[in-house]
């Protein structure tokens, strides 16, 4: 804002005004405050006056009041309007007038301000109407320059500016083609002098007739007006280069063309360009469309040639979206067109967006679109870049079913080992269950046929068979049970030491039957840890168990005898209990296998569940559980708890 | 005499219990914990029938009725395996390397129909014919030239077991006297 108000007062500041107003109160008041804003201010009391003013002064623009005595203001403004039709003038007036207001308009009269006259409002007419006068003043100095050049009148100084433009400028005779003049940046040294144009720009004796190099000169003597043509010509240093040659025709009063200016602009950057472009759109993989303002093709590169099955000859101009595009984009097409039309914005401008588009084979195939827009001659064109993505399409698609096969796959493979896990779950319960069945029906069988003998003893020896089955399915049931437990740990501080004493006395009494000892090593120094007495006492029980029997399944050699030893000690942040035998140990085929559900080496005296359920206990508890074993030298496995400080 | 019956078996109380059926129909019986003590003790007392249970520490039903079959003098005992067919092939497809004695050993089983054609199977000859028979190799046999002879039991027997089925089986197999 700041910056247009000081454009304004600028223009204000080269302005001479004529102010003419009767009221001698009302001129004096407003010319004090416009004699600080213009460059010159001419004050007069009537028409009369006015005019005598203006004519003496010529100024740039005239202020008048309408209703004043010998000569009304509308009088001046007609005859000054006659004199210079662009002399802006402005009246002030008090009337809603309409036939002053015809005939104001008839005279030419620029503006009507109201009276009072509110200065802001003045100042800002006062501008636009300055604007306007500055600006055509301008054209009509350029207009009489370009008058004085075609009238062939040496203007003051014309020859010196010509002479040093920097585009090559010619005269040239429209009869022999002979060079009148010719600047120098046409040639050096005057060496046009009794050359023809040919000679000089194109080393040729004859004018230049090709179809590459049409002679404007031939053009403007059959059309009377300007051309436009490309040539190369030798530039003033005999160096080849390529220009944008405009001829303007010189006519005599009859209307033939009798000499022709010629002026060149070098495009041989702009030839670059041009070609580093088409070698661009020729190379590109992605097909390079453009549509003009209607939506018709005017552009189309190789690749589109190839993606779409059209030829460029066959496209140019045609309708875009009614060759390549599928009906159903119209509408929305339609819809922002307009908006991009007169913009150059749109919803798909600056984007890449994915869709469909036709082959001239009718063929529809995914396409990646980006568009952008370029403004030419004022009118905004769009270029798109289309991008065939049916490959990578097919790829994607491809890559998806392969995903989703293996998934499926997968989940597959998941579902089997799930079910035989089922499978195998329900083959060792029915296993487990089968021998204990046999273990009831035998005592049963062996029961009855005491019962009918009246044989107290064998109904003792029979009654033992179904108690080894009865308490293997406690066994079983309980194991199951545990595994399949789900309620709370009852979480008491204690200590493993404790434990591992009750344990080493629960098997004391049975040393002698089970060949193997069971001894203690407890660290004095280890601390408290919060566990679940019963949970963990089931859990080492088992493992005590698996221990010795490892020690029965070894055969001891040189006295050595089997051995199971508790030990517990502190380890940083761990309260240690390791359980280790010196039985027959686990070969490295099946230590992967002994924490699986009914994997058992103990045959009929194991049914699988021990060791998943010592694992599953120890977890419960944030402990880990780990085993080192060595076939035939002994097993050793060690229950880490953390110790909460 | 009486008939001598050797029960492999780890589990005591099913050792009871059959020693107590076999006892009680007039056969001796004796006894072995696992399938190492019961290849020794077939070896040594050269019984009528073995009666092998299937899951046994050191050595399994299936490795020590391998063993007995291959063994002079024990070629011909009957046996009676403690186990259903399916777990039997289960178990032996952990312990037999071999395709294709696996192959021949659920074929002859999986195809055995007729209780007919189950009872002839616990004799070798028959056996072998089957074999091959089956593999179109009645020629080769015939000209005498030896052919691997899968290791199957005469019968399959699974627990819990009925004590007049087994005693019949018993007889069936190795008469009474």
């Amino acid at each position: 804002m700041q910056q247009l108000e000081t454009i304004k007062e600028n223009t204000l500041r080269e302005l001479t005004v004529l102010y003419v107003e009767d009221d001698p109160l009302l001129r004096e008041e407003l010319a004090k405050f416009l004699l600080r804003r213009v460059k010159k201010l001419y004050l007069a009391e009537n028409g009369e006056a006015g005019l005598e003013l203006f004519e003496k002064n010529k100024p740039d623009m005239v202020l008048s009041d309408v209703r004043m005595p010998v000569m009304d203001g509308l009088k001046m403004s007609e005859i000054i309007k006659k004199k210079s039709h662009n002399t802006p003038v402005i009246l002030a007036t008090a009337y809603d007038d309409s036939d002053l207001l015809i005939k104001a308009i008839d005279i030419g009269v620029d503006k009507f301000i109201k009276k009072p006259i509110k200065i802001d409002i003045l100042l800002e007419d006062m501008y636009r109407n300055a604007k306007i006068y500055f600006l055509e003043k301008k054209k009509h100095q350029t207009d009489l320059f370009l008058q004085a050049i075609l009238d062939g009148i040496t203007y003051p100084n014309l020859n010196n500016i010509i002479n040093f433009i920097p585009y090559p400028f010619y005269i040239i005779n429209a009869s022999d083609y002979s060079i009148v003049y010719a600047n120098s940046s046409a040639s050096k040294d005057n060496r046009w002098m009794n050359m023809t144009c040919h000679k000089l720009t194109h080393k040729s004796d004859t004018p230049c007739d090709s179809e590459e190099h049409t002679c404007p000169l031939i053009e403007v003597k059959k059309t009377k007006s300007p051309v436009v043509v490309e040539h190369i010509h030798y530039d003033k240093d005999n160096i080849p280069k390529n220009y944008e040659v405009h001829g303007y025709p010189i006519l005599d009063d009859e209307e033939n063309v009798v000499q022709m200016i010629e002026f060149s602009i070098d495009i041989t950057q702009r030839k670059i360009a041009e070609e580093k472009f088409m070698r661009l759109t020729i190379s590109a993989q992605d097909a390079i469309v453009m549509i003009d303002d209607k939506g018709n093709i005017s552009f189309w590169n190789n690749a589109a040639e190839r993606i779409f099955g059209y030829e460029q000859q066959e496209v140019i101009g045609k309708n875009m979206h009614s060759l390549i595009a599928p009906e159903k984009y119209y509408r929305k097409f339609l819809q922002g067109f307009d908006k991009f039309k007169a913009t150059g914005q749109g919803n798909v401008v600056g984007r890449t967006i994915e869709l469909t588009a036709i082959r001239k084979n009718g063929e529809e195939f995914p396409v990646e679109l980006s568009v952008s827009s370029i403004q030419l001659e004022g009118l905004w064109h769009s270029v798109g870049i289309v991008r065939d993505v049916t490959q990578r399409k097919e790829l994607e698609k491809k890559v998806e079913e392969e995903m989703e096969k293996r998934l499926q796959s997968e989940k597959k493979i998941v579902e089997n080992e799930c079910q035989a896990t089922i499978g195998l779950a329900i083959t060792q319960i029915i296993h487990g269950a089968k021998n204990i069945l046999n273990s009831l029906k035998g005592g049963k069988h062996i029961v009855d046929i005491a019962l009918n003998n009246n044989n107290i003893d064998l109904i003792r020896e029979g009654w033992d068979v179904t108690q080894t089955g009865i308490s293997r399915m406690e066994q079983l049931t309980h194991g199951l049970l545990d595994l399949s437990r789900f309620n709370k740990l009852n979480l008491q501080p204690a200590s493993l030491n404790t434990l591992a004493d009750e344990i080493i006395h629960a098997f004391h009494d049975m040393e002698e039957d089970t060949e193997a000892k069971v001894v203690a090593e407890t660290a004095v120094n280890l601390p408290e840890i919060s566990f679940d007495y019963k949970a963990i006492h089931t859990a080492v029980m088992n493992l005590v168990s698996n221990a010795i029997a490892a020690c029965q399944e070894k055969e001891y050699k040189g006295g050595e005898k089997g051995r199971v030893l508790i030990r517990t000690f502190h380890d940083e942040n761990y309260a240690v209990m390791d359980i280790e035998d010196n039985g027959c140990g686990i070969s490295e085929d099946e230590i992967d296998k002994i924490f699986a559900l009914f994997y058992s080496t103990k045959f009929s005296k194991g049914n699988g569940l021990g060791l998943p359920i010592t694992k599953k206990i120890i977890e419960e508890h944030n402990g880990k559980l780990e085993v080192l074993s060595e076939v035939n030298r002994g097993t050793t496995f060690r229950l880490k708890f953390p110790v909460r400080i | 005499m009486s008939k001598r019956v050797l029960i492999v078996d780890d589990e005591e109380s099913s050792r009871k219990y059959l020693s107590f059926v076999l006892t009680e129909n007039g056969y001796e019986v004796l006894f072995a914990e696992n399938g190492l003590e019961g290849i020794d003790k077939a070896v040594k007392e050269k019984p009528d029938l073995i009666v092998l249970d299937v899951m046994m520490p050191k050595k399994s039903g299936i490795g020590a009725l391998q063993e007995l079959k291959r063994t002079d003098g024990l070629e011909d005992t009957p046996v009676i395996m403690l186990s259903e067919i399916q777990a039997f092939i289960k178990k032996a497809r952990e312990e037999i390397d071999s395709d294709e004695t696996m192959d021949k050993i659920t074929g002859l089983l999986q195809n055995v129909d007729s209780r007919a054609e189950k009872f002839l199977l616990r004799f070798r000859q028959y056996r072998k014919a089957l074999l091959n028979e089956r593999e179109g190799l009645i020629d080769k046999f015939r000209r005498g030239e030896k052919v691997g002879v899968p290791v199957l039991p005469d019968l399959f027997m699974d627990k819990p077991i009925d004590a007049e089925d087994f005693i019949q089986a018993v007889k069936e197999l190795i008469g009474t006297d």
